[in-house]
């Protein structure tokens, strides 16, 4: 809370901190979308900016969380979408003269390489969330990794609490199972 | 179902635990947004959603006000916290003139300056005339205030006092009135014409010059009724059979209008007046006080022309009806009745043309 009251007399050294203690759930949701730290970096910097003008909102800093992941959420799901439309109407024009790093092509082109591979190996998070139907995947993410309730999810995701239980007890076994393979595995 | 939740919680629990084992981020993004941050100039909002939300709601308002406030300058009839009056009891037909409550300084004060301002007239024709011979006081003086005595002409209301033998008129407590155009004060006994003009405005847009109309007629006949009514102080009583009689009533009608209207009743709508075969005299009907609901207030009366033995005035006049005020631009060409019972004015016609903003609200007569 203290942190907080700082972050809203404009004290950017404040909001760091606090970022900094949320920074790994912020940085996987991001990855949600996308595989390339360019782009978690454009959506993590525009959710984060916005954050920051808007603190005198936030009673609290779950309000801030949860407020933030939804910005995280909205912004990167609208940027990958531009992104495949992007990639669509080059593939129909026929234009594939496009440059490494660009952002259009680095999504894709990251899926191979070889320090995303092992990022995905360290996380567990990335390895079983990338597994899961991409629709399922923030509810998964926001539940089990962002520890919120359902009633919060609902609210970021604007759906029902009913439909986050549904959703979550479909992917629930699944996940389990899937860590218990791997316990076996090794 | 228990055992299920108890299951699926132990397994929401394990997946957590697995979960939030992992803490692995990219350093080098946060690196970034820290740089990003200490380098940019974004600062926090002083003011959050719901403040943000009321100051515009506060900014709305007051342009709200202020239009409302430009527009009530331009159409101060528009104005509907004006026209907001406590209702006026009509009933009380006996009442000799209209009590203006509503702004009786400027009204009584605008009045006043009017006939002084024929008395002033009239006391300087008096000066110069007074040498010569002192029948030459036979002009009329209208205010009847105005007393003689030998040397020293004194009105009454303590406004103007007038010495002849020294040629000097005093004036106290007065402000410059408009100027009329052409003076016929002299002529015209303005306050009774401002009278006869309030409630024979009862007929703006109703009363018919080239034909004969039932809606002109009932309102001619209405006026004559208010108009013994309105003088039953001057022994007038609209009760007494003679007053309501069809001889009487057309007798007061063609002094108002020049018609004769002979000594058959008029047809009329019987619902608002008409003449009654069992006591046959004209008497009210139902719909009356239909009527009674409209006010007129007569201002800025000044006569223009003359042409013979007939004048030309123009005036503004309010209808108030339903506490809307509606503004008309009238001018009325009448002639002065030099031998006459009841009605010194004979209306040749009026015409009215509606200046506000509000439209003309003139309430048709139906049977």
């Amino acid at each position: 809370m203290e942190l907080l009251q700082e972050v809203k007399k404009s004290n950017k050294q404040a909001f760091i901190d606090l970022v900094e203690k949320y920074n790994h759930i912020f940085y996987k949701a991001a990855r949600l979308y996308f595989i390339s730290d360019k782009d978690v970096y454009a959506v993590l910097e525009h959710a984060l900016s916005k954050a920051f003008r808007e603190v005198v909102n936030f009673k609290t800093e779950k309000e801030f969380l949860c407020w933030t992941l939804r910005t995280i959420i909205v912004y990167g799901s609208e940027l990958k979408q531009k992104y495949s439309k992007d990639v669509d109407r080059k593939i129909r024009n026929k234009e594939f003269s496009v440059n490494i790093g660009d952002k259009i092509t680095s999504t894709e082109s990251m899926v191979d390489n070889a320090e995303y591979q092992a990022y995905r190996r360290a996380s567990v998070v990335e390895e079983y969330i990338t597994s899961i139907e991409e629709g399922f995947r923030p509810i998964a993410f926001l539940y089990y990794y962002a520890n919120l309730t359902t009633d919060e999810i609902g609210k970021i995701l604007k759906m029902s609490e009913f439909a986050v239980n549904n959703k979550l007890k479909s992917i629930r076994i699944k996940i389990y199972e899937m860590i218990k393979n791997k316990e076996v595995d090794l | 179902m228990d055992n299920f939740d108890k299951l699926h919680k132990d397994q929401d629990d394990f997946i957590k635990s697995v979960f939030q084992e992992d803490k692995i981020v990219s350093q080098p993004v946060l690196d970034s947004f820290e740089t990003y941050l200490e380098k940019t100039k974004i600062k926090v909002d002083k003011y959050t959603h719901k403040q943000k939300k009321v100051i515009v709601i506060l900014i709305v308002l007051l342009i709200i006000s202020v239009s409302y406030n430009i527009f009530i300058t331009i159409y101060p009839e528009a104005n509907i916290f004006k026209n907001i009056k406590l209702p006026v009891n009509n009933s009380d037909k006996t009442t000799s003139a209209p009590i203006d409550q509503d702004e009786p300084n400027n009204e009584s004060k605008t009045e006043v300056d009017d006939v002084v301002e024929i008395n002033k007239n009239e006391v300087a024709d008096n000066t110069n005339t007074i040498d010569n011979t002192a029948s030459e006081n036979e002009n009329t003086l209208v205010n009847e205030n105005i007393t003689n005595q030998n040397t020293t002409n004194e009105i009454s209301t303590n406004v103007v006092v007038m010495d002849p033998p020294r040629n000097n008129v005093t004036i106290a407590n007065v402000t410059k009135v408009p100027e009329v155009e052409k003076d016929y004060s002299g002529e015209i006994d303005v306050e009774a014409f401002k009278d006869t003009l309030e409630w024979y405005s009862l007929g703006i847009n109703r009363i018919s010059y080239d034909e004969e109309t039932l809606e002109s007629n009932t309102i001619l006949l209405a006026i004559t009724k208010e108009f013994f009514n309105s003088h039953s102080n001057d022994g007038l009583k609209v009760g007494t059979k003679y007053t309501q009689s069809v001889e009487n009533m057309h007798k007061f009608l063609k002094e108002l209008t020049g018609k004769d209207l002979g000594k058959n009743p008029i047809q009329s709508y019987n619902n608002y007046i008409g003449f009654a075969q069992s006591t046959k005299s004209y008497l009210y009907g139902k719909d009356i006080k239909i009527l009674d609901r409209e006010e007129y207030k007569c201002k800025d009366l000044k006569f223009s022309e003359k042409h013979g033995d007939s004048y030309t005035a123009t005036a503004k006049i309010t209808r108030t009806l339903d506490y809307i005020d509606t503004v008309y631009d009238v001018e009325v060409e009448f002639k002065i009745n030099k031998d006459y019972t009841y009605q010194q004015f004979n209306i040749i016609s009026l015409k009215a043309k509606n200046t506000s903003f509000f439209p003309d609200n003139t309430v048709r007569l139906v049977d």
